[in-house]
């Protein structure tokens, strides 16, 4: 046991002063905060060019309210307010200085064509000249009832720019259900409170206590039903994919470089896959402490701690160390077979499926999270421990018998696994040339 | 009688359908300097495994420090393969603490060992240097301490001069008569047959996997006799064709190893009609000479050692 943990001990201070460690460490919350940051330093720099678009409107009903709601929106719509003016500030000033521009400018002209010219060839050349961000065609057809391809076309060589197309959509249409109320001689105030939508809203279940008093619903948030169950399985995730594949480069490397013999001369293949198993599991267990510390201090500061409650810290841990070893004893004895990178690589494939099984199916477990696809896939040898996790945080958790069940299978898998790749690595670790076949490996593990 | 070190009794290895040892029986005393000599590929690493129990014999018993058939022994063995192995990234201080504590040693007591060792070999200021940092020949030092760094009390050095310059190989073949000379017993696999006829008492040569010489330097010298004659001429070894009695001649350059059937005054007159000669010396063979006369002339193209000559006349069979 005491080289176990020699080995053990090496490789995590190996790993933990090394520059990746505590680049990796760093790397996952200074993302996180550098991707925010990021977002409100481009949200502040967006593009203000006027953007400029002309309007063919041959039934001319169109163009005055559309070029009303382009000044309107450019006197108002388009500025955000920075701070209370002062007082003493006139209007004028007040205004200047209150408020920064946050969108562009809609610069509207009204197309008319001279002679016999095609509109949508002339300002086809103007928008490549770069003279306008679009044009827009208003078919007469939009006034009747009469059924037309294209009643309202926008026209542009950049189309990813939709903020235009959406307002004038809006305007138009607006202008349109106007006029087909006043038509049918219905006041439009009217119909739109009585068809006003009624907001449902997603609330737990009440429960009555033994004391016959009621315990309330809870409104579930987004945070509970889906941000809390995907970060933990990515952060399992993460923990794993920083050990895993890099305990199995290890083992290929001290293959590669002849130091398994000098190893395995002084401790069993056992020991030694052993002691380096228990050495990623403290590594990543080390990174955990840090994200999940992150986690109960941040939850607790924004008084969101109740979403994610202490046993779920408990069961996080459970689940990392079984996924750890799972995936620690397969990825050892895929690096212990192989005596090139190159082969390892090719092996290293389906191993990888098996973890981002989990992953692939986020959405489909978090939407039925009991379902039969869900509860199937959680008795999935390798995807237990990540699937049952996300199970078990997205509300409202699993069934009673599978909080046994599903640790259960973990510990098969995991006793399994370590079984199978500990007969790998005695026979791997030793050997050189090509890299075995599947059928050859499951001969190592049969061999006595 | 002192129990010996290693003890091997018909021993066989086979890797599915090549038998890379068999029937393999020898006795390594306790306190000697042994010899395992053979070309490459001859079965020596093999059994190096085999008495660390690396690999597990198909049959036959090995009893390695009393220890029958485990491992229970390798604690106190020091094993420096023939291909090295160091973590390039590790610094010295440390590896030679984790090697030491990967014999059961405490860390401290390592450490206190490797920083004797280093400074016996004259490197105590690449202590704290990353092995990467370090010099072919230093590297081949660390690791030679990371194998005597646990006080063994059997050491298997596999071709421990591989690739030394002549100044660091006398360091460490002073470091390992010190071992000898410390009641330590030390296991020497070499290809260099020239390196175990100057340091061993004792020797097994294998060839393809099996045993075909064991014995002391005295008993395999007594066997052999001094019927090697070693001449120097200006002409070389083209002096020697054609010259009746011959039977096999070793071109080592700048001198030939001859051994002749008859009187060697006849030799002698042979050739100073042919050229001038500038050494001519009875001596005992060598232990190349030694192998080729076992294992045939098939031994000495593995062995790249020295180079046999076939001649018009005389023959060269063994």
């Amino acid at each position: 046991m005491n080289k176990v943990l020699a080995i053990a001990r090496a490789e995590f201070v190996q790993a933990v002063m090394s520059k990746a460690f505590i680049i990796g460490l760093f790397v996952m919350p200074l993302l996180m905060g550098g991707s925010i940051l990021f977002q409100k330093f481009m949200g502040d720099r967006v593009d203000l060019t006027p953007r400029k678009l002309a309007v063919y409107d041959p039934t001319g009903e169109f163009w005055p309210t559309l070029k009303a709601a382009a000044e309107t929106r450019n006197e108002f719509g388009i500025w955000k307010q920075l701070e209370e003016a002062s007082p003493e500030a006139s209007a004028g000033e007040a205004s200047a200085a209150s408020r920064k521009q946050a969108r562009p400018e809609f610069l509207l002209e009204r197309y008319e064509p001279a002679g016999d010219e095609r509109p949508d060839v002339v300002l086809s050349e103007r928008v490549k000249s770069k003279d306008l961000q679009g044009f827009v065609l208003i078919d007469p057809s939009i006034l009747t009832d009469e059924p037309s391809e294209r009643p309202l076309a926008y026209h542009t060589n950049e189309p990813t720019f939709t903020e235009l197309p959406s307002w004038i959509e809006e305007v138009v249409n607006s202008d349109v259900r106007a006029r087909r109320f006043e038509e049918a001689d219905i006041d439009e105030a009217l119909a739109t409170r009585l068809s006003r939508r009624v907001p449902l809203s997603t609330w737990g279940l009440a429960k009555a206590e033994a004391d016959g008093s009621v315990k309330e619903a809870e409104k579930k948030s987004d945070l509970q039903t889906f941000a809390i169950p995907f970060a933990a399985l990515m952060l399992l995730f993460m923990l794993v994919m920083t050990t895993a594949p890099q305990l199995m480069n290890q083992v290929l490397e001290e293959k590669m470089q002849r130091i398994s013999e000098v190893l395995v001369s002084s401790v069993t293949p056992f020991q030694l896959m052993l002691g380096k198993l228990v050495g990623s599991v403290a590594i990543s267990s080390t990174l955990a402490l840090v994200y999940l510390g992150g986690v109960f201090w941040s939850t607790h500061h924004w008084g969101v701690s109740h979403f994610v409650p202490l046993q779920s810290y408990a069961w996080f841990v459970l689940m990392m160390l079984f996924a750890l070893l799972m995936y620690g004893s397969l990825f050892g004895a895929l690096g212990s077979a192989c005596s090139e990178l190159r082969d390892a690589q090719s092996l290293m494939a389906p191993a990888m499926i098996m973890i981002m099984i989990p992953i692939f199916s986020i959405s489909a477990i978090i939407e039925s999270p009991n379902g039969s696809v869900a509860t199937a896939m959680t008795y999935f040898p390798t995807a237990t421990p990540m699937i049952f996790l996300l199970r078990l945080l997205a509300p409202p958790g699993p069934p009673a018998w599978e909080y046994l069940a599903a640790p259960a299978m973990c510990l098969v898998t995991t006793v399994i696994l370590l079984w199978a790749s500990s007969k790998i690595f005695r026979v791997g670790v030793l050997s050189q040339g090509q890299a075995p076949t599947f059928r050859k490996l499951i001969g190592w593990v049969v061999s006595k | 009688m002192t129990r010996p070190a290693i003890q091997l009794t018909r021993v066989t290895k086979t890797f599915g359908s090549h038998t890379a040892v068999r029937d393999l029986s020898l006795e390594v005393p306790e306190g000697s300097l042994y010899g395992f000599i053979g070309p490459n590929g001859s079965g020596k690493t093999t059994t190096i495994r085999m008495i660390l129990h690396i690999l597990s014999p198909d049959s036959g018993e090995v009893s390695v420090l009393g220890e029958v058939g485990t491992r229970a022994s390798n604690d106190r063995i020091g094993y420096l393969p023939e291909e090295r192995g160091l973590y390039k990234k590790m610094k010295v201080g440390r590896l030679l603490g984790y090697y030491g504590s990967l014999k059961g040693m405490p860390l401290r007591e390592a450490r206190k060992e490797a920083d004797r060792w280093l400074e016996r070999l004259g490197l105590t200021e690449w202590k704290d240097a990353r092995v990467e940092a370090l010099s072919k020949g230093m590297s081949q030092k660390i690791q030679f301490i990371s194998t005597v760094i646990s006080k063994p009390r059997l050491i298997i050095l596999d071709e421990p001069f591989s690739g030394l310059d002549p100044v660091n190989l006398e360091v460490l073949r002073s470091a390992i008569l010190e071992l000898v000379t410390d009641g330590t017993t030390v296991v020497l696999s070499t290809h260099d047959m020239a390196v175990a006829e100057q340091l061993c008492d004792h020797l097994i040569m294998i060839f393809k996997g099996d045993k075909v010489l064991d014995g002391t330097m005295n008993d395999i010298y007594g066997k052999y006799g001094q019927d090697t004659i070693r001449v120097r001429t200006e002409a070389g070894v083209r002096a020697l064709q054609g010259i009746a009695g011959i039977e096999h001649v070793a071109d080592m350059g700048t001198f030939q190893e001859v051994r002749f059937r008859g009187d060697s005054q006849d030799l002698l007159q042979a050739l100073a009609a042919r050229t001038r000669l500038t050494q001519f010396e009875e001596t005992r063979p060598t232990l190349h000479d030694i192998f080729i006369r076992i294992a045939g002339p098939e031994a000495a193209r593995s062995t790249g050692d020295g180079a046999e000559v076939a001649l018009a006349a005389g023959g060269m069979t063994s």
